[in-house]
Protein backbone atom coordinates (compact mmCIF):
# COMPACT_ATOMS: atom_id res chain seq x y z
CA UNK A 1 0.00 0.00 0.00
CA UNK A 2 2.75 2.54 0.84
CA UNK A 3 4.43 1.57 -2.32
CA UNK A 4 1.18 2.51 -4.45
CA UNK A 5 0.92 5.69 -2.41
CA UNK A 6 4.33 7.20 -2.40
CA UNK A 7 4.87 6.13 -6.06
CA UNK A 8 1.35 8.01 -6.72
CA UNK A 9 1.70 11.15 -4.68
CA UNK A 10 5.32 11.78 -5.94
CA UNK A 11 4.60 11.75 -9.97
CA UNK A 12 1.71 13.79 -8.84
CA UNK A 13 4.34 16.36 -7.37
CA UNK A 14 6.27 16.20 -9.96
CA UNK A 15 3.35 16.58 -12.77
CA UNK A 16 2.22 19.74 -10.76
CA UNK A 17 5.68 20.85 -10.72
CA UNK A 18 6.41 20.45 -14.67
CA UNK A 19 2.71 22.02 -15.76
CA UNK A 20 3.82 25.06 -13.39
CA UNK A 21 6.89 25.45 -15.11
CA UNK A 22 5.59 24.75 -18.26
CA UNK A 23 2.99 27.83 -18.04
CA UNK A 24 5.36 29.70 -17.48
CA UNK A 25 7.89 29.50 -20.27
CA UNK A 26 5.62 28.08 -22.76
CA UNK A 27 5.57 31.97 -24.05
CA UNK A 28 9.32 32.08 -24.32
CA UNK A 29 9.68 28.79 -25.94
CA UNK A 30 7.37 29.43 -28.96
CA UNK A 31 9.16 33.17 -29.45
CA UNK A 32 12.22 31.36 -29.66
CA UNK A 33 11.17 28.83 -32.04
CA UNK A 34 9.59 31.66 -34.31
CA UNK A 35 12.47 33.65 -34.38
CA UNK A 36 14.34 30.45 -35.32
CA UNK A 37 11.38 29.66 -38.16
CA UNK A 38 11.67 33.08 -39.02
CA UNK A 39 15.71 32.99 -39.19
CA UNK A 40 15.55 30.48 -41.60
CA UNK A 41 12.96 31.60 -43.99
CA UNK A 42 15.09 35.21 -44.08
CA UNK A 43 17.82 32.64 -45.15
CA UNK A 44 15.53 31.31 -47.57
CA UNK A 45 13.74 34.27 -49.52
CA UNK A 46 15.64 37.50 -47.75
CA UNK A 47 12.14 38.64 -45.89
CA UNK A 48 9.41 37.33 -44.17
CA UNK A 49 7.10 40.02 -44.65
CA UNK A 50 4.36 39.39 -46.82
CA UNK A 51 4.08 42.78 -48.88
CA UNK A 52 7.98 41.98 -49.66
CA UNK A 53 6.58 38.25 -51.10
CA UNK A 54 3.71 39.47 -53.01
CA UNK A 55 5.89 41.74 -54.76
CA UNK A 56 8.46 39.57 -55.52
CA UNK A 57 5.66 36.75 -56.34
CA UNK A 58 7.14 34.19 -53.97
CA UNK A 59 4.71 31.26 -52.51
CA UNK A 60 5.36 29.90 -49.15
CA UNK A 61 3.76 26.77 -48.48
CA UNK A 62 4.41 24.95 -45.22
CA UNK A 63 3.77 21.27 -44.65
CA UNK A 64 3.85 18.95 -41.87
CA UNK A 65 4.68 15.60 -42.76
CA UNK A 66 5.65 11.97 -40.32
CA UNK A 67 9.31 12.06 -40.70
CA UNK A 68 11.62 9.20 -38.78
CA UNK A 69 11.30 10.89 -35.24
CA UNK A 70 8.30 12.71 -35.50
CA UNK A 71 6.88 14.96 -37.39
CA UNK A 72 8.40 17.39 -39.44
CA UNK A 73 7.42 21.11 -40.63
CA UNK A 74 8.84 21.70 -44.13
CA UNK A 75 8.29 24.68 -46.14
CA UNK A 76 8.31 25.25 -49.78
CA UNK A 77 9.10 28.42 -51.67
CA UNK A 78 8.27 29.22 -54.88
CA UNK A 79 8.09 31.60 -57.49
CA UNK A 80 5.53 31.28 -60.25
CA UNK A 81 5.99 27.70 -61.13
CA UNK A 82 9.58 26.98 -60.11
CA UNK A 83 10.74 26.06 -56.98
CA UNK A 84 13.43 28.22 -54.92
CA UNK A 85 14.38 26.28 -52.33
CA UNK A 86 13.31 23.67 -49.27
CA UNK A 87 14.34 24.36 -45.45
CA UNK A 88 13.07 22.25 -42.55
CA UNK A 89 11.46 24.47 -39.83
CA UNK A 90 11.70 21.55 -37.32
CA UNK A 91 12.08 18.05 -36.81
CA UNK A 92 12.67 15.39 -34.36
CA UNK A 93 14.97 12.88 -36.83
CA UNK A 94 17.52 11.41 -35.33
CA UNK A 95 21.15 13.30 -35.27
CA UNK A 96 23.30 12.43 -37.60
CA UNK A 97 20.85 11.52 -40.24
CA UNK A 98 19.62 14.55 -40.15
CA UNK A 99 22.72 16.30 -41.57
CA UNK A 100 20.91 16.18 -44.96
CA UNK A 101 18.75 18.73 -43.83
CA UNK A 102 21.30 21.21 -43.67
CA UNK A 103 21.11 24.17 -45.91
CA UNK A 104 24.26 23.35 -46.98
CA UNK A 105 23.85 19.69 -47.74
CA UNK A 106 20.77 17.43 -49.72
CA UNK A 107 18.07 19.94 -48.84
CA UNK A 108 20.13 23.04 -50.51
CA UNK A 109 19.84 20.91 -53.92
CA UNK A 110 16.31 21.66 -54.24
CA UNK A 111 15.90 25.24 -55.98
CA UNK A 112 19.89 24.57 -58.03
CA UNK A 113 18.77 21.28 -60.07
CA UNK A 114 15.56 20.02 -61.40
CA UNK A 115 13.20 18.05 -58.68
CA UNK A 116 13.52 15.39 -60.98
CA UNK A 117 17.23 14.74 -60.04
CA UNK A 118 17.10 14.99 -56.48
CA UNK A 119 17.16 11.95 -55.30
CA UNK A 120 16.71 10.12 -51.53
CA UNK A 121 20.10 9.38 -49.59
CA UNK A 122 20.45 5.59 -48.03
CA UNK A 123 20.56 5.92 -44.68
CA UNK A 124 18.07 8.89 -44.09
CA UNK A 125 15.14 7.05 -46.83
CA UNK A 126 12.46 8.36 -44.72
CA UNK A 127 13.42 11.30 -43.58
CA UNK A 128 14.29 12.49 -47.19
CA UNK A 129 11.18 10.12 -48.97
CA UNK A 130 9.12 12.71 -47.49
CA UNK A 131 10.83 15.55 -48.24
CA UNK A 132 10.71 14.58 -51.53
CA UNK A 133 7.03 13.85 -51.36
CA UNK A 134 6.11 17.61 -49.46
CA UNK A 135 7.70 19.23 -52.45
CA UNK A 136 5.48 16.71 -55.04
CA UNK A 137 2.55 17.34 -53.04
CA UNK A 138 3.17 21.45 -52.77
CA UNK A 139 3.75 21.64 -56.53
CA UNK A 140 0.43 20.05 -57.47
CA UNK A 141 -1.41 22.03 -54.71
CA UNK A 142 0.83 25.01 -56.18
CA UNK A 143 -0.35 24.36 -59.94
CA UNK A 144 -4.02 24.56 -58.96
CA UNK A 145 -5.01 26.76 -57.06
CA UNK B 1 35.51 11.55 7.45
CA UNK B 2 34.70 15.22 7.73
CA UNK B 3 33.04 17.22 5.05
CA UNK B 4 36.02 18.98 3.91
CA UNK B 5 37.40 15.48 3.24
CA UNK B 6 34.39 14.54 1.30
CA UNK B 7 34.25 17.32 -0.49
CA UNK B 8 37.80 16.71 -2.14
CA UNK B 9 36.88 13.07 -2.04
CA UNK B 10 34.33 13.37 -4.63
CA UNK B 11 35.65 16.04 -6.58
CA UNK B 12 39.23 14.89 -6.94
CA UNK B 13 40.48 11.88 -5.48
CA UNK B 14 37.21 9.83 -6.29
CA UNK B 15 36.03 12.24 -9.71
CA UNK B 16 33.20 11.11 -11.27
CA UNK B 17 34.84 11.47 -14.83
CA UNK B 18 37.97 10.44 -14.42
CA UNK B 19 38.30 7.78 -11.92
CA UNK B 20 35.23 6.20 -12.28
CA UNK B 21 34.54 6.52 -15.40
CA UNK B 22 30.80 7.35 -15.16
CA UNK B 23 28.70 9.56 -17.52
CA UNK B 24 31.47 9.40 -20.33
CA UNK B 25 28.47 9.46 -23.29
CA UNK B 26 27.69 13.23 -22.58
CA UNK B 27 31.46 13.95 -21.75
CA UNK B 28 32.70 12.69 -24.94
CA UNK B 29 30.15 13.81 -27.03
CA UNK B 30 29.18 17.78 -26.26
CA UNK B 31 33.04 18.76 -25.25
CA UNK B 32 34.32 20.20 -29.12
CA UNK B 33 33.49 23.62 -27.53
CA UNK B 34 33.63 25.55 -24.05
CA UNK B 35 30.56 27.43 -24.80
CA UNK B 36 28.46 23.57 -24.98
CA UNK B 37 30.24 22.27 -22.31
CA UNK B 38 29.51 24.88 -20.00
CA UNK B 39 26.08 24.67 -20.97
CA UNK B 40 26.01 20.82 -20.10
CA UNK B 41 27.75 21.12 -16.81
CA UNK B 42 25.59 23.72 -15.75
CA UNK B 43 22.69 21.37 -16.75
CA UNK B 44 24.27 18.26 -14.90
CA UNK B 45 25.44 19.97 -11.39
CA UNK B 46 21.69 21.38 -11.64
CA UNK B 47 19.96 17.74 -11.87
CA UNK B 48 22.49 16.30 -9.33
CA UNK B 49 22.72 18.73 -6.90
CA UNK B 50 18.59 19.34 -6.79
CA UNK B 51 18.02 15.85 -6.91
CA UNK B 52 20.02 14.29 -3.89
CA UNK B 53 19.07 17.42 -1.74
CA UNK B 54 15.06 15.99 -2.32
CA UNK B 55 16.16 12.57 -2.12
CA UNK B 56 18.12 13.09 0.65
CA UNK B 57 15.49 14.81 2.50
CA UNK B 58 12.89 12.45 1.97
CA UNK B 59 15.25 8.95 1.74
CA UNK B 60 12.90 7.33 4.99
CA UNK B 61 10.02 7.94 3.09
CA UNK B 62 11.07 6.05 0.03
CA UNK B 63 10.16 2.35 0.08
CA UNK B 64 13.22 0.31 -0.60
CA UNK B 65 11.90 -2.13 -2.73
CA UNK B 66 10.00 0.53 -5.54
CA UNK B 67 13.95 3.31 -4.26
CA UNK B 68 14.96 2.86 -8.08
CA UNK B 69 11.23 4.31 -9.77
CA UNK B 70 11.14 6.76 -7.16
CA UNK B 71 14.67 8.23 -8.06
CA UNK B 72 14.49 8.03 -11.37
CA UNK B 73 11.35 10.12 -11.25
CA UNK B 74 13.21 12.53 -9.19
CA UNK B 75 16.02 12.86 -11.34
CA UNK B 76 13.69 12.84 -14.83
CA UNK B 77 11.53 15.74 -13.31
CA UNK B 78 14.78 18.08 -12.85
CA UNK B 79 16.04 17.04 -16.06
CA UNK B 80 12.68 18.34 -17.53
CA UNK B 81 12.73 21.14 -15.52
CA UNK B 82 15.94 22.26 -16.98
CA UNK B 83 15.24 21.08 -20.82
CA UNK B 84 12.61 23.20 -20.18
CA UNK B 85 14.74 26.11 -18.31
CA UNK B 86 17.34 25.87 -21.18
CA UNK B 87 14.85 26.20 -24.11
CA UNK B 88 13.64 29.47 -22.80
CA UNK B 89 16.59 31.14 -21.81
CA UNK B 90 19.46 29.78 -23.58
CA UNK B 91 17.82 28.54 -27.20
CA UNK B 92 21.18 28.51 -29.06
CA UNK B 93 22.95 26.19 -26.73
CA UNK B 94 19.94 24.40 -26.16
CA UNK B 95 19.48 23.67 -30.19
CA UNK B 96 23.22 22.03 -29.94
CA UNK B 97 23.49 20.15 -26.81
CA UNK B 98 19.71 19.20 -26.94
CA UNK B 99 20.08 15.57 -27.24
CA UNK B 100 22.30 15.43 -24.28
CA UNK B 101 20.64 17.63 -21.61
CA UNK B 102 17.72 14.93 -22.75
CA UNK B 103 19.54 12.05 -21.72
CA UNK B 104 20.95 13.38 -18.10
CA UNK B 105 18.40 11.36 -16.97
CA UNK B 106 20.15 8.23 -17.68
CA UNK B 107 23.63 9.61 -16.74
CA UNK B 108 24.92 6.91 -14.31
CA UNK B 109 26.60 9.67 -12.47
CA UNK B 110 23.74 11.21 -11.58
CA UNK B 111 21.69 7.42 -10.46
CA UNK B 112 25.08 6.13 -8.94
CA UNK B 113 25.17 9.31 -6.39
CA UNK B 114 21.68 9.39 -5.68
CA UNK B 115 21.70 5.40 -5.15
CA UNK B 116 25.45 4.91 -3.10
CA UNK B 117 25.01 8.67 -1.08
CA UNK B 118 21.70 10.56 -1.16
CA UNK B 119 19.86 7.52 0.16
CA UNK B 120 21.95 6.77 3.13
CA UNK B 121 23.34 10.04 4.10
CA UNK B 122 21.38 13.12 5.68
CA UNK B 123 21.19 16.31 3.51
CA UNK B 124 24.31 18.15 4.32
CA UNK B 125 27.07 15.20 3.26
CA UNK B 126 24.61 14.46 0.21
CA UNK B 127 24.80 18.08 -0.88
CA UNK B 128 28.53 18.52 -0.43
CA UNK B 129 29.30 15.41 -2.22
CA UNK B 130 26.66 16.06 -4.89
CA UNK B 131 28.43 19.54 -5.49
CA UNK B 132 31.72 17.98 -5.32
CA UNK B 133 30.76 15.72 -7.60
CA UNK B 134 29.52 17.80 -10.28
CA UNK B 135 32.09 20.31 -9.91
CA UNK B 136 34.58 17.74 -10.66
CA UNK B 137 32.43 16.53 -13.74
CA UNK B 138 31.84 20.00 -14.95
CA UNK B 139 35.82 20.48 -14.34
CA UNK B 140 37.11 17.80 -16.75
CA UNK B 141 33.77 18.59 -19.36
CA UNK B 142 34.99 22.44 -19.49
CA UNK B 143 39.01 21.64 -19.48
CA UNK B 144 38.54 19.40 -22.21
CA UNK B 145 36.19 21.32 -23.90
CA UNK B 146 38.90 24.13 -23.92
CA UNK B 147 41.91 22.03 -24.55
CA UNK B 148 39.32 20.28 -27.62
CA UNK B 149 38.73 24.09 -28.84
CA UNK B 150 42.01 25.06 -28.61
CA UNK B 151 43.40 21.88 -31.10
CA UNK B 152 40.96 22.14 -33.08
CA UNK B 153 42.62 26.02 -34.36
CA UNK B 154 45.87 23.57 -35.26
CA UNK B 155 43.80 20.65 -36.60
CA UNK B 156 40.08 20.39 -36.97
CA UNK B 157 40.48 16.31 -35.96
CA UNK B 158 40.35 17.50 -32.33
CA UNK B 159 36.93 19.15 -32.73
CA UNK B 160 35.30 15.61 -34.32
CA UNK B 161 34.08 12.54 -32.49
CA UNK B 162 37.65 10.71 -32.82
CA UNK B 163 39.56 13.69 -31.38
CA UNK B 164 37.43 12.77 -27.95
CA UNK B 165 38.27 9.43 -27.54
CA UNK B 166 42.53 10.75 -27.96
CA UNK B 167 42.03 13.77 -25.76
CA UNK B 168 40.06 11.64 -22.88
CA UNK B 169 42.30 8.99 -23.81
CA UNK B 170 45.94 11.15 -23.08
CA UNK B 171 44.05 13.21 -20.42
CA UNK B 172 43.14 9.98 -18.13
CA UNK B 173 46.50 8.74 -18.69
CA UNK B 174 47.97 12.14 -17.52
CA UNK B 175 45.70 12.43 -14.68
CA UNK B 176 46.28 8.73 -13.37
CA UNK B 177 50.42 9.59 -13.85
CA UNK B 178 50.06 12.43 -11.06
CA UNK B 179 47.51 9.72 -9.06
CA UNK B 180 50.44 7.59 -9.27
CA UNK B 181 48.95 5.15 -11.39
CA UNK B 182 52.39 4.07 -13.31
CA UNK B 183 52.17 0.27 -14.71
CA UNK B 184 56.02 0.54 -12.93
CA UNK B 185 54.68 1.45 -9.37
CA UNK B 186 51.91 -1.15 -10.07
CA UNK B 187 54.32 -4.48 -10.49
CA UNK B 188 56.57 -3.00 -7.32
CA UNK B 189 54.04 -2.50 -5.20
CA UNK B 190 50.54 -3.66 -5.66
CA UNK B 191 49.50 -3.81 -2.54
CA UNK B 192 49.50 -0.14 -1.93
CA UNK B 193 46.60 0.90 -4.85
CA UNK B 194 43.55 2.40 -3.25
CA UNK B 195 40.15 0.69 -4.66
CA UNK B 196 38.70 3.90 -6.57
CA UNK B 197 35.61 1.93 -7.23
CA UNK B 198 34.92 1.09 -3.76
CA UNK B 199 31.64 2.78 -3.12
CA UNK B 200 31.04 3.07 0.25
CA UNK B 201 31.43 6.59 1.65
CA UNK B 202 32.35 5.51 6.10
Amino acid sequence: MKVIVTLTLLALVAGCLLALLHLFTAGRIEQNQSNAEKQILVGLVDSTDPEFLHEQGIDLVITEIRGYGGTMNIVVAFRAEEILGVRVLSHGETPGFSDVLKPTDWIGRFGKQPVYEVDAVSGATITTRAVIRVVKDSMRADSTP
Amino acid sequence: MTLTQRFIDSLWTRNVATTQLLGLCPLLAVSYNVKNAVGLAVASTFVLVSSSCLISLFRNGIPENIRLPCFVLVIATFTTIAHMIMQAYAWDVYQQIALFVQIIVTNCMILGHVESVASKRDLKTSVVTAVGTALGFSLVLVVLGGVRQLLGLLTPVATQPVGSFFVIGIALAMINYLKGFSPKRRTNEPQHEPDYMQQDYE
